[in-house]
């Protein structure tokens, strides 16, 4: 059963396109790697998956609901039902402790969540030290963990990371790549990471490569 | 939201304290403004509660009333005694009550009345009994509470009003306290209440019985000690006299009531025009007095305004720099399900738990304030200023207060409601 069903999807700024008659699949529980240099469109399929954009055709469908089209509230709905999302640097509520973002993030996507299972996810995570502590008194990989629980204390369907390992050497690249891969796998969800780091492709079975707004290549 | 908000303004915890201060300076300032207008207000209200008219020499009637209802200002004059009698057989007048003023002691005035004065205050006796007998005196909670004087316990008045009055004191005929007040926070507080007729005795005064007081036994005799060796100065309502000059009964004022509010129209203007006396409502003169602060209190209200709009405007840009600061967090909330509306309702909410803090603060300062120019300052207390209770107009300012954060938020709340979002997550 697809969860994530992109057709003909094309997207410009001004006159420069950005994608063009982009299609993707995603399967629930697949573990796909986007990977494209800068500018080849990642974030735009990103902001349109979000729902942030509207593609200037196609369409976009998350778990059979469209999110291309309709208000920006019902597109906000589509995304708080069914997607989180761990971004490169914009991670963390920077006025709140760890604990109090993970129930922020709670709250908003409407999901009861109890403190017993924030605790159990940062346990998990191994950051339940940390549950108190504001984001800028955390390691980047220290971060990086709490931002991942962030996403995942919601329960998505898809969960989204955009350039997770770029600033990250390669031990800790691949560290992230493997947490990710297990996180998804233990929690059931569906996984697309958006990168340019080419470290990443050999542990994903699922890889797309993208270049200028188009698919040069699915493995 | 809340938690959020107040972790936004915690993690900002020197702007936030400015802006409060700022704000909560101006609130205070507005409070003290109120309570002080109100409190004077009421207090002159009260001190002339039940006294429709006040009749004494000629001269400026707000002086008039200030000396004989509130016992600030010094008297006009004294009247001769013949002007109580014709005014009691009046039809128009319910009661007239004496008063004959002229001494002190330790600043507190002794009033020659009638024990029918404590009703007009509503003052009831907490220990001891009225004044009957000649130089007997009956003193107001705060006289008993400031100068410890207790039942039994005989002191000399001086010549004069005022506490450093350098009048002579009238050794030969101390007066003795009979009884203390229960407090009322009137000006019968600060009083020391005694007959007429020892007024008279203690200046030498020669008095038929039955005149402004029922009988009494012994006036001659005080008379008699006084004239041994009395050398009088200028003391107020008694002030001008020679040793040897022969003085004749008179008073100071007369308290009236009337016995129909048809006598209102008539009997002020009867007087003012046909008689050498002066009729002076109290209401009328309270109000005018009341008048004459309205602009100072006006512009000092106007000033604390402007400093609130300061306030509003220090709000605006710490949150407008806020907001630029916080893009990328509000970006995320929006990415984590929050909607536009959310985001607004954030900004907003910060700008006016800001303000009502602040609001809240300096209410609570202005209170504060006066509790403590009450406890400190002698002057303050006396004219019966304290911390005073909230008052409707308050609930106003805060109202007003939380408004003025809602404004200075209303445009940074906007901006960052009407984002684009993809930017945003593009930079980052």
């Amino acid at each position: 059963m697809s969860l994530l069903e992109l057709h003909q999807v094309s997207y410009r700024y001004g006159r420069s396109p950005v994608l063009r008659d982009f299609d993707m699949t995603l399967d629930v529980g697949d573990r796909c790697l986007m990977l494209g240099p800068s500018g080849s469109g990642k974030s735009t399929l990103i902001n349109l998956v979000c729902g942030f954009l509207k593609p200037d055709s196609g369409t976009i469908d998350i778990a059979g609901q469209r999110i291309s089209e309709g208000s920006e509230a019902a597109r906000d709905a589509v995304r708080r039902r069914h997607i989180s999302v761990v971004f490169q640097s914009l991670r963390l509520v920077s006025a709140l402790d760890i604990k109090a973002n993970l129930s922020l993030a709670a709250r908003l996507a409407r999901r009861e969540v109890t403190p017993r299972d924030i605790h159990a996810l940062l346990e998990e995570m191994g950051i339940a030290g940390k549950a108190h502590a504001k984001p800028y008194m955390l390691s980047q990989g220290e971060a990086q963990r709490a931002a991942l629980a962030r996403a995942l204390v919601v329960k998505p369907d898809l969960l989204i990371a955009d350039e997770p390992t770029s600033a990250l050497d390669a031990r800790n690249a691949e560290t992230v790549a493997r947490l990710l891969l297990d996180l998804s796998h233990t929690h059931g969800t569906t996984l697309l990471v958006a990168t340019h780091d080419e470290r990443l492709r050999s542990h994903f079975s699922q890889v797309i490569d993208l270049h200028a707004g188009v698919v040069e290549q699915i493995v | 939201m809340i938690g959020l908000v107040k972790a936004y303004l915690l993690e900002r915890k020197l702007t936030t304290a400015l802006n409060v201060l700022l704000l909560a300076i101006s609130v205070a300032m507005l409070t003290l403004l109120l309570q002080f207008a109100r409190q004077s207000e009421e207090r002159f209200l009260e001190g002339a509660e039940g006294i429709d008219l006040v009749i004494g020499a000629k001269g400026s009637p707000l002086q008039l009333v200030l000396s004989s209802v509130y016992h600030l200002d010094q008297p006009t004059g004294n009247i001769p005694l013949s002007a109580l009698e014709r005014l009691r057989h009046n039809p128009l007048v319910a009661s007239a009550i004496p008063l004959a003023l002229g001494d002190q002691f330790a600043g507190f005035r002794i009033v020659g009345t009638k024990s029918e004065l404590f009703d007009l205050y509503s003052a009831k006796l907490q220990s001891g009994k009225t004044f009957e007998a000649p130089l007997e005196a009956v003193i107001g909670s705060a006289v008993a509470e400031e100068t410890g004087a207790g039942l039994g316990q005989r002191f000399i008045g001086s010549h004069g009003l005022a506490e450093n009055a350098e009048g002579q004191g009238h050794e030969h005929t101390p007066f003795i306290v009979v009884g203390i007040l229960e407090p009322t926070g009137k000006p019968i507080d600060r009083l020391i209440l005694t007959s007429v007729e020892s007024v008279w005795d203690v200046h030498g005064i020669q008095h038929d019985h039955g005149t402004a007081e029922d009988d009494h036994d012994g006036h001659e005799d005080a008379a008699e000690a006084h004239h041994a060796d009395a050398d009088h100065g200028s003391h107020g309502a008694y002030g001008v006299h020679g040793p040897r000059e022969p003085m004749v009964p008179e008073i100071t004022a007369i308290l009236l009531n009337y016995r129909s509010p048809a006598a209102a129209v008539r009997l002020p203007s009867t007087i003012n025009r046909n008689t050498a006396l002066q009729a002076a409502s109290p209401a009328q003169e309270s109000s005018r007095l009341i008048l004459l602060f309205e602009p100072a209190i006006e512009a000092l209200g106007g000033f604390a305004v402007l400093l609130a709009a300061t306030g509003a405007l220090a709000i605006f840009v710490a949150l407008w720099s806020a907001m630029r600061s916080r893009e990328g967090d509000l970006a995320l909330l929006r990415v984590m399900g929050a909607s536009r509306a959310a985001i607004f309702g954030t900004v907003l909410l910060e700008g006016v738990m800001t303000a009502l803090v602040a609001a809240a603060l300096g209410i609570l300062a202005a209170h504060g304030l006066l509790w403590l120019a009450s406890e400190t300052l002698h002057s303050v207390g006396e004219a019966g200023i304290g911390p005073g209770h909230l008052l409707p107009e308050e609930i106003a300012i805060l109202a007003g207060a939380a408004a003025l954060g809602a404004l200075a938020a209303v445009i940074p709340a906007w901006t960052v409601m009407r984002n684009n979002l993809a930017p945003i997550l593009g930079r980052n």
